[in-house]
């Protein structure tokens, strides 16, 4: 997955760009009309998003999940921790989707287990982008050594499967929600890092950086302003993806009982219905939501690749 | 290749390329006619953007249908209309008959392939004989045909190196037409020299015609026989090599002439240049395209000037061309 | 050219590591830079050709400390930069000397417009303050010829055609007031039209602002319009240098010979068609370089010492320096006679 950054690509020279009508290359001594100037092919790749069906399909189910999340409070039926004598009921005019064993309202338990599993989502998407661009920056830009031990110290991360290197993470620190999310960021990092480090030692060997170099700019700068916002479209889409498996790997975790007790999430309802099976109407909400979730991310990361990978390719 | 009972070679007629753009369809290539008979080396010059990949890419269908809005007037290749062909039977032509290198071709070859395997894999013998085919590739693009070099992956090689594995790569299915884009203008002198003569050598003795595109008169001069000279979409003149560059048909022509640096008379000098740009595609108006850079431009050339004949094989489209009593008739 | 140099290279080295074959002990070191010296001069264009892969940029690179050789060193005003403090090459080197790539757009960050490129070099050295920023980047595309300067801050680097990028890329060279200007391939990868506008520019900035540049290009019709001397690399080592003239008009190296030869030219008005001369034989690899004369096998005047003894660079008198055989040693080999007419190659040099 390569970002070349002209997105016009090689066909079209410079400045004649079809998707850049804007000046066309003036001779020196004419004079140019000074245009607004957009980001270099952000309005191509909306364009280019929002003409893909399942991408615009996945981004609308998660902002829908995320506006049911913010608004959880006033949306919800019930509150979800309340009991009530209504024990076990399958979905009725009452209780939409039903109620628990103890007789809260499933619906209302989705609801808000949106907003932990959400937060879960984004909290370990943020956390495993910032770790792995960092390790992944440091170890392209300075190779040699540095690079040689922070991708030994990745792989050991790596050969540990996601799921049981975040199951022991938590079990051993505990089921709070910080722990939690430390521990997918610890489970999710290093393949972050190893395509950070991929993009960053592709780009400095272009001349962008040798002429960063030349003119004395610090490292730090050019790692930050000019190698990270050029490998930023992989990153996107990796972390977009991420977030699908934060979601998944929470629920997991979850599952097997290894929930915050005091915020029940998506995969908490999961792990309630196991105690009695025949009560569909307990696992098979909680079910479809994470599932639709985790593929709407997958659609909009797909489509994020499709709307930032440069024209040239196809050619 | 019997079977073809005629070699007409490849043989555009008022060929034009529409792109899609947002701001409306642009047509970078504007009825534009040439002729690559069967042997003949044919060179396609003229400044980037004029029109020149985009006439080749759109002949040969390389244009996606996602940029490409449509194409008319008829490309044949040995009087098979290019245009008609179905997805199969085109990959065929394109692999067997027609062999194209690329301008942008660095970015195409695989960084986790040594360039050896990467030329072996386009050639359909087995074990040794291909071995020994590849070796002879090597040497016929000047590449060190040692097997300790055909092991070596492409970013071990530098930019020169990598591009001579791409020509070997299209020189491997041994193609009736080689259309060239631009294939030596990341190498030096000797290995452009060798090339090109490899090339009209390999031309000459399996009846193999060539299309390259260079901006190099020299080269040109030296290795091809016809030329054509494209500006802004539109073919500005043509004729046979010595011809045309003895005595230029159009200002555009001479301009390029005079830009040619003269290795023979070193010595500081200002080194003349063209002024001004190609007018894009989407902008050009009526009447002589060239006409904003032109020193001779004058009231006549507000209208599009005609393609005038100025011997056998010759024309330019260049008012100047026009003696003076037919402009009267005509206006 | 008794001043004493800006830059300059002392015998410089550097190979790379190259992926070892399957049977054991083939070459696994690719010598692309063995024993350059280079001076580059106040005020002087040096050119720096040579085929492809014989170590033009790896040259280009250690001489803008980017790469570090294996031996020899790089000096300006004649300290080595490897001695220098980290504060004094920061401040004194790095500055000094700049660099303008072949590929303009590439070299240039496709988010950022020409304004933020250039002011943030200027600023590095504290050569424009907020204020005047504006005023300050656009009198330096102003003089790169971007005018009115003014209208190209805003820019991205798409929205500029070839020519229009490399002085983009000239002007950052230009924004930290350097000495010394390394172009590799300054113009290779823009339309004739175009190169010459670049070229007048990179030989008025070395007028005017007294700037040494070192022009690499595989185009010797480039450097004999704009380079005041020449230097040819064959195989990672420089085997002819001196003043382009003298160089183009006599080349006295058979290699430097060939090259001019095979420059493909445009023939005009029943010129001798053809005179060129392909020079035969595979090019060179920098993993097996030859023994003694690297050049020995392709050589058309190649003699028995020249696959043994190594040429050293030595002095020819009124014309420049030149590795070979044929110019120290007396005339043995009738192969090499047919040249040997000019009484340059006799000259005594015990
Ligand atoms: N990073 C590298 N690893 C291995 N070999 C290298 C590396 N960089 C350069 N080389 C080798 O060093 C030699 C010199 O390369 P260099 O890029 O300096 O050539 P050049 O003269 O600039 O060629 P060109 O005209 O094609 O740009 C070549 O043999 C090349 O294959
Ligand atoms: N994908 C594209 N979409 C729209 N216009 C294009 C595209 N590619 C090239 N063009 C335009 O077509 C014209 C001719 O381009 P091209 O054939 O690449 O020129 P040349 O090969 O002569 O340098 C240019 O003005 C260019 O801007
Ligand atoms: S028609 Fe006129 S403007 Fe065009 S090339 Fe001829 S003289 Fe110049
Ligand atoms: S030293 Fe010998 S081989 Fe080398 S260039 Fe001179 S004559 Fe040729
Ligand atoms: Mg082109
Ligand atoms: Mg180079």
């Amino acid at each position: 997955m390569s970002f070349d950054p002209d997105v016009t690509g090689a066909l079209a020279p410079r400045g004649a760009a079809p998707d850049n009508p804007g000046p066309a290359a003036p001779g020196p001594g004419t004079v140019a009309p000074v245009a607004p100037v957009p980001v270099p092919g952000a309005r191509l790749a909306v364009r280019r998003f929002l003409g893909h069906g399942p991408a615009v399909v996945g981004l609308a189910i998660l902002l829908l999940t995320a506006v049911m999340a913010i608004a959880a409070d006033w949306i919800a039926p019930y509150d979800p921790q309340a009991v009530s004598t209504a024990l076990l009921q399958p979905p009725s005019g009452e209780h939409l989707l039903g109620t628990d064993t103890v007789g809260r309202d499933i619906l209302s338990q989705v609801i808000h287990g949106g907003r932990v599993s959400l937060i879960v989502a984004l909290v370990t998407g943020v956390g495993t982008l910032v770790l792995g661009a960092l390790v992944g920056s440091i170890a392209g830009y300075y190779g040699g050594r540095v690079d040689a031990v922070l991708m030994r110290i990745t792989e050991v991360f790596q050969v540990i499967p996601s799921f049981a290197l975040a199951l022991i993470i938590v079990a051993v620190l505990g089921t709070n929600l910080a722990y939690i999310c430390g521990a997918l960021v610890m489970a999710l990092w290093p393949q972050m890092a190893r395509l950070v480090r991929g993009e960053v030692l592709k780009i400095m060997t272009t001349d962008m950086v040798a002429a960063a170099r030349t003119v004395g700019h610090s490292n730090r700068r050019i790692i930050v302003s000019d190698v990270l916002p050029n490998a930023l479209p992989p990153l996107i889409v990796q972390a977009t993806i991420d977030l699908g498996s934060a979601i998944l790997l929470q629920a997991g975790l979850a599952f097997l009982g290894l929930g915050d007790p005091t915020n029940l999430s998506w995969g908490d309802i999961l792990q309630q219905a196991q105690r009695d099976l025949s009560a569909w109407w307990m696992s098979v909400p909680a079910g479809v939501v994470i599932f639709l979730v985790v593929l709407a991310a997958n659609f909009v990361g797909d489509g994020l690749n499709r709307a930032l990978r440069p024209t040239s390719s196809h050619l | 290749m019997t079977e073809h009972a005629m070699h007409t070679g490849l043989s555009v007629r008022d060929f034009s390329v529409a792109l899609k753009t947002p701001g409306g369809p642009i047509t970078p290539v504007d009825r534009v006619s040439i002729d690559v008979e069967p042997g003949r080396r044919v060179a396609l010059v003229g400044e980037s953007g004029c029109g020149k990949s985009m006439m080749l890419r759109g002949i040969l269908r390389f244009i996606p249908p996602s940029v490409l809005d449509g194409v008319s007037g008829r490309a044949a290749f040995d009087g098979v209309d290019l245009a008609e062909l179905d997805d199969r039977r085109l990959r065929n032509y394109r692999g067997d008959r027609i062999a194209m290198v690329f301008q942008d071709a660095l970015a195409r070859l695989n960084p986790t392939m040594p360039v050896g395997a990467q030329v072996a894999e386009v050639l359909t013998g087995g074990g040794r004989e291909r071995d020994a085919q590849v070796a002879a590739l090597f040497r016929a693009v000047g590449l060190d045909s040692s097997r300790a070099f055909r092991r070596r992956f492409p970013h071990e090689l530098s930019g020169g190196m990598r591009q001579r594995v791409l020509i070997a790569i299209a020189l491997a299915g041994d193609p009736e037409l080689l259309v060239a884009d631009e294939p030596t203008t990341a190498l030096d002198v000797t290995v452009q020299a060798q090339i090109l003569d490899t090339i009209a050598s390999v031309v000459r003795e399996r009846g193999m015609a060539l299309l390259v595109v260079t901006h190099d008169l020299g080269v040109v001069s030296e290795t091809c026989e016809y030329v054509y000279v494209m500006y802004a979409g539109q073919i500005v003149e043509s004729g046979p090599v010595d011809a045309v560059f003895d005595e230029p048909g159009h200002p555009y022509t001479q301009g390029l002439i005079d830009c040619v640096l003269d290795v023979d008379e070193p010595g500081e000098q200002r080194v003349r240049t063209i002024p001004g740009v190609v007018p894009p595609p989407g902008s050009v108006t009526a009447g002589c395209r060239f006409r904003d850079r032109c020193p001779a431009a004058h009231d006549r050339c507000a209208v599009d000037p005609p393609v005038v004949e100025l011997g056998p094989g010759r024309s330019a489209r260049c008012w100047l061309r026009v003696p003076a009593e037919t402009v009267e008739e005509a206006s | 050219m008794t001043d004493e140099p800006v830059l300059s290279l002392t015998g410089v080295s550097k190979s790379f590591g190259v992926r070892r074959g399957l049977k054991l002990g083939g070459p696994s070191q690719a010598l692309a830079v063995d024993g350059v010296d280079l001076r580059l001069h106040r005020s002087r264009m040096l050119g720096l050709v040579g085929e492809s892969g014989c170590g033009k940029s790896t040259t280009a690179r250690i001489a803008l400390g980017l790469l570090r050789p294996d031996g020899g060193s790089v000096e300006l005003y004649g300290q080595p930069i490897d001695q220098m403090s980290r504060r004094v090459y920061r401040r004194e080197f790095r500055p000094k000397v700049q660099a303008v790539f072949q590929d303009p757009g590439s070299a240039l960050n496709p988010r950022k417009t020409v304004f933020e490129t250039i002011r943030s070099a200027m600023a590095l050295y504290g050569r424009t303050s907020g204020a005047s920023a504006h005023d300050d980047v656009a009198g330096l595309l102003d003089q790169v010829g971007l005018q009115p300067g003014r209208q190209f801050l805003a820019r991205r680097p798409h929205e500029l055609s070839g020519g229009q990028l490399q002085r983009v890329g000239i002007a950052r060279a230009l924004a930290v007031e350097p000495e010394v200007i390394i172009a590799d391939e300054p113009v290779s990868a823009l339309d004739v039209s175009i190169r010459g506008q670049v070229l007048n520019l990179l030989a008025d900035i070395r007028a005017e602002r007294a700037i040494s540049v070192l022009l690499i290009t595989h185009d010797l019709s480039v450097v004999a319009s704009t380079a005041q001397d020449v230097a040819v690399m064959y195989l990672g080592r420089i085997v002819e240098q001196g003043p382009t003239e003298r160089i183009f008009r006599s080349p006295q190296h058979p290699y430097t010979q060939a090259l001019l030869a095979a420059t493909p030219r445009v023939r005009r008005h029943g010129s001798p068609s053809s005179t060129r001369r392909i020079l035969p034989g595979d090019p060179p690899s920098a993993l097996t370089p030859p023994s003694g004369c690297r050049f020995h096998p392709r050589c058309p005047f190649a003699m028995e010492i020249c696959s043994t003894v190594d040429p050293p660079l030595l002095p020819v008198p009124d014309h420049g320096l030149a590795a070979c055989h044929l110019l120290s040693e007396p005339p043995a080999e009738p192969v090499a006679q047919s040249r040997r007419t000019s009484g340059v190659a006799e000259s005594d040099r015990s």
